[in-house]
């Protein structure tokens, strides 16, 4: 009987949230667009007609034009572009949600401990974010690939890196209404520590809008490491659309096809993660609004 | 700016103490202050003691206050709606309460946590324990309130303003509960309220608080029987009462004025601004509160005699 219960409590909430989540028709084409890139990054080595890496060094293999064994056409190598594309969808996605979980991990922790105590300790994480801030975020990414290296892994998490302050601006705000709460004086009251209320009764509040914004950022992490791969400095052994953007450069008045796709995927991911932000926004902000 | 002054209570095993008094007289930060929950910027606690099972508690370490909090005294707040947290399911919220002072684990705590609840009389318990606040009537959220104060089983149940956020009926309901409480578990309890209906039902004696002081302590039938200082004398007679004599229409006795300005308070009593009764000294000397009668304080110049 008990967990029949504690399965209908869950459903309760999950399901009032996809209640609410489908109202916006967008957002939910942006969740089956990233199901469909979630398959495709997972299954790449079924879908890819080809393998990515193969060469084929012929005159009659390489730059050619659209056809039916090639859908989008070859690069300059021989390689099926469109097996390549399907290929840098497990890179993409991985650079994004690696950089947003580095990016909220650090953010949420910075600013609670800061919206939390307050005081000096708050004035020197405000100070060290407003820092950071101020240089632009990709120009700070090429510093750090040029300084640290540029495997693919160390470029998920310096984009993650780039990006936290933001997060942790919007986690302290949510943190200095949520502790004033008339709940966390009867936690309190009941003995509780102030690391127990940190975790265990504010964060659930305020965690909210930096979920929101951690998705707004996937598409973004995705697009800084498409612009690194883009200028050559990303990990020249991985596959990503950036990579490919720059492979079709050169070539851009005798293959112009070799541009689409990727240019088109990335465009797609992007909205993608921006429409399910927009979703998400609308499913947990009308909850806050009930309280 | 002292929000509370001069303020001496004592509680004795199994007594229920009533406080009570106007909204703003300083009532919940008297609770708040027990528990040392005011916080200490801006709120400082500026001279006394507190003491608890013989042990001075404004001297002891915040470790000893968490354990203090909840097993030792625990408190029961207002407004059941703001006190709650939204996102955690109740089971969960009381269960933390246990956890914190008993060697448990999630399954014993929601256990216990089942207990506390049918212990306040929650239909459905085990049901319902994974519900959050928002499914519950203000009532039953009430209960819940004082359930948590419960489930650590504390000597001294401090509960602020029961039924203030209540319909009439459910605050009946509230009432007879903290009665078979009282009775069940022989609890010692300090009852902050401003309705004198449920103090009376409740209190084994009572503190009449005034802009920050204890203007008179008695027991319960010598504060409304014989109430000596002015202000009681004119809260008891403020109550309405349906009049079966004259067919109804009595006007309405209010005491004439308004709660003072606390950061400017009146020199000498702070009452006498609002006093029917009142004579020269009273603006002048600030009245401490004296034993007139056997276990009567009253703190007024010129106490009401006879009667």
């Amino acid at each position: 009987m008990k967990k029949k219960q504690q399965l209908k409590s869950w459903l309760f909430t999950g399901y009032d949230f996809w209640n609410r989540y489908k109202k916006n028709r967008v957002a939910v084409v942006g969740l089956m667009i990233l199901i469909i890139l979630l398959i495709l990054s997972l299954f790449s080595e079924y879908i890819a007609p080809f393998n990515p890496y193969k060469m084929e060094l012929t005159t009659e293999a390489i730059l050619k034009p659209p056809s039916y064994k090639h859908p989008v056409g070859t690069d300059a190598f021989g390689r099926d572009i469109f097996s390549r594309v399907i290929w840098g969808t497990r890179i993409s996605l991985t650079a994004g949600f690696t950089a947003v979980i580095v990016s909220t991990v650090i953010g949420v922790l910075l600013g609670s401990i800061s919206g939390y105590f307050g005081g000096n300790i708050d004035s020197a994480i405000m100070r060290f974010v407003d820092m950071l801030l101020v240089i632009p975020r990709f120009f700070l990414l090429l510093v750090i690939v040029s300084m640290f290296g540029n495997s693919i892994t160390l470029i998920m998490v310096f984009i993650g890196l780039t990006i936290w302050p933001s997060t942790a601006r919007l986690v302290r705000a949510e943190f200095l209404s949520v502790k004033e709460q008339d709940y966390v004086i009867a936690a309190k009251a009941v003995g509780a520590s102030n690391m127990h209320i940190v975790f265990g009764e504010i964060l659930p509040n305020a965690i909210f809008p930096a979920i929101i914004q951690g998705s707004l950022q996937v598409g973004l992490a995705i697009m800084m490491e498409a612009s690194l791969s883009f200028l050559g400095l990303g990990d020249p052994r991985a596959i990503s659309w950036g990579r490919l953007l720059s492979d079709a450069l050169p070539f851009f008045y005798r293959a112009w096809w070799m541009a689409v796709l990727p240019g088109v995927m990335i465009g797609i991911t992007v909205l993608a993660f921006n429409l399910i932000g927009d979703g998400l926004n609308d499913a947990l902000n009308p909850h806050l609004k009930e309280r | 700016m002292r929000a509370v002054d001069g303020v001496n209570l004592e509680i004795n095993k199994g007594e229920t103490l009533g406080l009570i008094g106007e909204s703003g007289s300083g009532k919940t930060v008297t609770a708040l202050s027990i528990m040392r929950l005011v916080p200490t910027p801006p709120g400082k606690i500026v001279e006394g003691s507190i003491i608890f099972h013989g042990e001075e508690i404004l001297t002891k370490s915040k470790k000893e206050m968490e354990i203090i909090r909840g097993a030792g005294i625990a408190i029961s707040f207002q407004d059941p709606m703001t006190f709650l947290n939204p996102v955690l399911k109740i089971g969960d919220q009381i269960a933390e309460a246990i956890k914190l002072h008993q060697d448990v684990d999630k399954k014993e705590a929601l256990d216990i946590a089942v207990e506390c609840m049918k212990l306040v009389q929650i239909p459905s318990a085990r049901e319902r324990v994974n519900d959050y606040p928002h499914q519950f009537s203000g009532g039953m959220r009430q209960r819940i309130l004082i359930a948590i104060a419960l489930s650590c089983g504390p000597d001294l149940l401090i509960v602020d303003e029961p039924t203030t956020a209540l319909d009439i009926i459910t605050q009946g309901e509230i009432i007879q509960l903290l009665s078979d409480l009282k009775e069940k578990m022989d609890l010692s309890m300090l009852l902050i309220t401003h309705d004198l209906g449920t103090v009376c039902e409740l209190a084994d004696k009572i503190a009449v608080m005034y802009a920050g002081n204890i203007v008179e302590y008695a027991d319960v039938f010598s504060i409304f029987k014989r109430p000596k200082h002015p202000y009681t004398k004119a809260l008891i007679e403020s109550i309405p009462k349906l009049s079966t004599v004259s067919g109804g229409m009595e006007r309405l006795t209010a005491i004439e004025g308004s709660v003072p300005d606390m950061i400017n308070p009146p020199h000498g009593c702070r009452f006498h601004p609002r006093c029917p009764y009142k004579i020269l000294t009273c603006s002048t000397s600030t009245p401490k509160l004296v034993e007139i009668k056997n276990g009567h304080f009253v703190a007024c110049s010129y106490p009401i005699y006879g009667n």
